[in-house]
């Protein structure tokens, strides 16, 4: 799901933000505080039925609406500047690490470099076993959380107008502007999609993984931008198969190689990926993506 | 949007009072700087003379080699710390496992280093820019998690017990920084030179066109690849000098010696200081090693820490805390305000600043060119094979991903010929140029230049095999000079290596003075030698199109192949272009032009072939090409019925 972020980021501005994975950091965190200002505390019992439900969306929208708004403050503080000047990439890239590190620090410097728990709101059940993985109910949330986020935008982009603008922008920005589309609104509606997701990743990572820490970013952002590279950057249901696929080929390669070797494995793929094919399992281009 | 006036503040007034010194005052400067550098080290308080060694003067080592990756050749790296590390665990594991003397292990660990970037560099650098970076620190954090994970190289304990190097020249190493600090000044003294050296010949001129366009580069006859990988083969030389240093004065390494946001602090450096510039580069490391551990110091510091923490709401009582945000935050408000760095170089600067145009100057109109230089261009045409055929094309097809572009096209171009090629928009003109130089590679058929064949070549090794274009909408290296752009062309057929631009060989001599001086009669071939040191973005059209063909020329070619070199210019424009053609013909060379105007391709052209579709219709003389009802066909459609 950050691949899915990083792909529609990518794909309008042929720019890869660096900080993607601390604005998706913002979400872990937002939707922890969001947890504790409702009163949900480490230990306090599990919700079911409508609680959960209520929870689980309040939750989720606080992390999205974090995510989503510093994305935008940072696109308009940061990068539109250079946009405006029309300058060259390595000054994105350079301005993205700043971004990135000056977030992550923010938060190490705000709330302590140690790990902070994320209380248990949803009961983990098996719910049933299927060739001896156990499909508890968090995984299938995230799955299907996943699943209905793709259709989603993929929707979204394919079919209204703001998507329209969306794939005009990225084929062309030059042209899209002189057709009428104001590129400030799109790229800035990019990068909040783009946050809205990252947002939502965050919070089902912090219900999943129940720990929120300031680096907490790195490493699910470098993978997720493995798993859009993988699916051919810029493609909408690219992102979520090369999530998949990296996901299963990490796995197998952990229980190969032991799981010490597992970051090393998919910074292999991704350079490997990269290699043999830099467009990807379903090729590149948001524009071309259709539904 | 406004353009930038030249502020003409005081690094401009130095950087011009240095452009003027001869090469012995800047030496001379160099000296100075270095006496100076290795007197300080002596002078200063001992409290601050390990600060000095670590982490100053090791940045600005690091900060050097970086440089070279990203400010010279233009390319991201995330992940130099690599190369530290490498260099580090080198030293350690030659000096501690197989008791190698420390001073024997340095070489080891230049070389490791080296092997690691070109490692590295062989399979990823044909990437570019975010991809490139992502893939450098992906392989930061493969090094690190290796050296973690290997109980050979201690694993999460790392190497200890590793031997300080034997004394030399009075310089005992043992815990005190100072010998440490004065070896590291020599090796920061050689690093400049070595930089200084390369920036001035064909390599950096090489470095300056891949940051440009690279794609041009490499039709120019730039290897833009093995350049590349030079580039990072050094600035990874230079990291793993670095980490030999840094393993023997502390004798003791491990993983989390070497984080990912070492990398970042050294990318600090060098975007603070300036990229692509040695002052600029060494004050940056220097402010960023220095102020943090001054900070920390003295009694300013912890205020400033409690001020910041007003805005974070931390906890925080010392301000070295706060170092890595601060140098992120730096990242961004410099590349907002200043992208240039500090202390920037001049032609960084101008490719940093502004992605506009300036408008160009008014006056157009070149002056006519000189009839004796037509002479140095046939002395320029060295190719004078017996082949009568220069440039032939057999059955050549091109296909993109079933769209065909070219099919079973057969061309045979005489030598000394203009050899015209039109057809309408979409035919597989350009395709075709492309096929030639090598940007395409046709799936079928086969391509001869003077007889041998060229199909699967890359684009620089055709060039320097004799075949130069220009291009459609014009492609110079913008913010170079005129004679640097013709330079870069010349250097094709230059033979110096970058050793040999290192030692400054007789023969890099000697091709650099040879080089300059064709560029400068190739200019005035073509009527813009007043301009040779105006930068080429700020030449008017019509000499930016003159300038692209003198480039071309430069490189030596037997066939010249001009895409739509008229277009957009007015007709007096177009008169001095039709001689210009014809100057060059005479002086020896094939051109290949395609072109729209039909007047123009009709007058000039010894003969022509028409494409459409894909296909050749049509070839020969201009009075048969007139005539023949293909070509009327296939411009002004098919006569259906009554028509």
């Amino acid at each position: 799901m950050i691949a899915l972020g990083y792909t529609l980021v990518y794909g309008v501005l042929r720019l890869i933000n660096f900080a993607h994975s601390e604005i998706f950091m913002i979400g872990v965190f937002a939707s922890l505080f969001a947890m504790h200002a409702i009163g949900i505390e480490p230990g306090t019992a599990a919700k079911t039925g409508f609680a959960l439900v209520g929870v689980l969306v309040l939750v989720t929208v606080v992390g999205m609406v974090a995510s989503g708004t510093t994305a935008v403050v940072m696109e308009r503080v940061a990068y539109r500047p250079l946009r405006k000047r029309n300058a060259p990439r390595l000054a994105f890239l350079i301005t993205a690490i700043g971004i990135s590190l000056t977030l992550q620090e923010f938060f190490a410097i705000r709330y302590g470099r140690n790990q902070l728990g994320v209380p248990r709101v949803l009961a983990k059940k098996t719910l049933f076993v299927v060739g001896g993985a156990d499909i508890r109910t968090d995984k299938v949330l995230v799955i299907v959380a996943a699943l209905a986020l793709m259709l989603a935008l993929d929707r979204f982009v394919a079919r209204s107008r703001l998507g329209r603008g969306i794939r005009a922008t990225a084929q062309d920005p030059e042209t899209a502007q002189l057709m009428g589309v104001n590129i400030d609104r799109v790229v800035m509606l990019t990068f909040l999609l783009g946050g809205l997701l990252a947002g939502a990743a965050g919070t089902l990572y912090g219900i999943f993984f129940e720990a929120a820490r300031y680096n907490i970013g790195f490493l699910p952002g470098i993978k997720a931008f493995t798993a859009a590279v993988l699916g051919g950057i810029g493609n909408i249901r690219g992102a979520l198969v090369g999530g998949i696929m990296l996901g299963l080929l990490e796995n197998y390669g952990s229980a190969v190689l032991g799981v010490q070797w597992k970051d090393v494995f998919s910074f292999t793929v991704l350079v490997l990926v990269l290699l043999f094919r830099p467009t990807g399992l379903l090729g590149e281009s948001l524009g071309r993506a259709r539904a | 949007m406004k353009v930038r006036r030249p502020r003409l503040g005081v690094a401009d007034a130095v950087r011009r009072w240095w452009a003027r010194l001869p090469w012995w005052g800047q030496g001379l400067v160099g000296v100075a700087a270095f006496v100076a550098a290795i007197a300080a080290g002596a002078g200063v308080n001992p409290k601050w003379q390990s600060v000095l060694f670590f982490p100053v003067a090791v940045y600005v080592v690091l900060a050097l080699g970086l440089n070279i990756v990203v400010g010279l050749a233009g390319m991201l790296d995330l992940g130099y710390v690599a190369f530290y590390a490498v260099g580090a665990y080198t030293a350690a594991v030659f000096t501690t496992t197989l008791h190698w003397n420390p001073w024997a292990a340095l070489p080891m660990s230049i070389g490791f280093a080296m092997l690691a970037g070109v490692i590295l560099g062989a399979p990823t650098l044909r990437l570019r820019g975010d991809y490139l970076a992502i893939v450098t620190l992906g392989f930061g954090e493969i090094v690190r998690i290796v050296a973690q994970n290997t109980n050979a190289l201690g694993a999460t304990r790392g190497i200890s017990g590793i031997p300080h190097p034997s004394s030399v020249a009075g310089q005992h190493f043992r815990f005190d920084s100072l010998p440490y600090y004065y070896l590291t000044v020599v090796a920061i003294a050689f690093g400049v030179l070595v930089v200084v050296r390369l920036n001035r010949s064909r390599v950096g001129r090489a470095w300056a066109a891949i940051r440009e366009d690279e794609d041009a580069a490499e039709l120019m006859g730039v290897p833009t690849f093995g350049m590349k990988l030079w580039a990072f083969a050094m600035g990874a030389s230079a990291g793993g000098l670095a980490g030999w240093i840094y393993a023997s004065k502390v004798g003791f390494i491990n993983p989390d010696g070497f984080p990912f946001f070492l990398s970042v602090i050294i990318l600090a450096a060098v975007v603070l200081g300036g990229m692509g510039s040695i002052p600029g580069v060494i004050a940056g490391a220097f402010a960023i090693a220095f102020v943090p551990e001054y900070l920390r110091n003295v009694t300013a510091g912890p205020s400033i820490a409690k001020f910041l923490n007003h805005f974070t709401g931390g906890h925080v009582t010392d301000i070295a805390e706060y170092r890595v945000m601060l140098f992120g935050l730096a990242l961004v408000v410099m590349m907002i305000f200043r992208p240039q760095g500090i202390l920037p170089s001049g032609q960084r600067a101008a490719e940093l600043t502004d992605g506009e145009p300036d408008a160009p100057p008014a006056e157009a109109a070149p002056p006519p060119p000189s009839g004796e230089s037509g002479a140095a261009a046939a002395e320029l045409a060295g190719a004078t094979e017996a082949a009568p055929i220069v440039l032939e094309l057999e059955h050549v097809t091109m296909e993109f991903g079933g769209v065909v572009a070219m099919s079973d096209v057969s061309v045979s171009v005489p030598r000394h010929h203009i050899f015209g090629i039109i057809g309408p928009n979409g035919a597989g003109k350009t395709t075709l140029f492309n096929c030639v130089t090598g940007v395409f590679h046709p799936g079928d058929g086969d391509i001869r230049l003077n007889g041998a064949s060229i199909v699967g070549r890359k684009p620089h090794e055709i060039t320097a095999a004799g075949a130069a274009r220009t291009f459609q909408n014009i492609r110079l290296f913008p913010n170079m000079t005129a004679l640097q752009n013709v330079m870069v062309g010349a250097d094709a057929r230059h033979h110096t290596s970058v050793p040999g631009a290192l030692l400054g060989l007789p023969r890099h001599r000697r091709e650099e003075r040879t080089g300059r001086d064709e560029a400068m009669r190739l200019l005035q071939f073509v009527g813009i030698g007043a301009r040779a040191g105006h930068v080429a973005r700020n030449l008017p059209y019509g000499d930016q199109r003159r300038l692209e063909i003198a480039r071309a020329i430069a490189t030596g070619p037997s066939v010249l192949l001009l895409d739509e070199p008229a277009a957009g210019m007015n007709p007096s424009e177009k008169r001095a272009l039709v001689e210009l053609i014809r100057k060059i013909r005479d002086s020896g060379l094939t051109v290949v032009i395609i072109e729209h105007d039909m007047g123009l391709v009709m007058g000039l052209c010894d003969r022509i072939a028409v494409l459409d579709f894909g296909k050749k219709i049509a070839e020969g003389p201009p009075t048969e090409i007139q005539s023949d009802s293909r070509v009327i066909e296939a411009y002004l459609g098919a006569p259906t019925g009554a028509a």
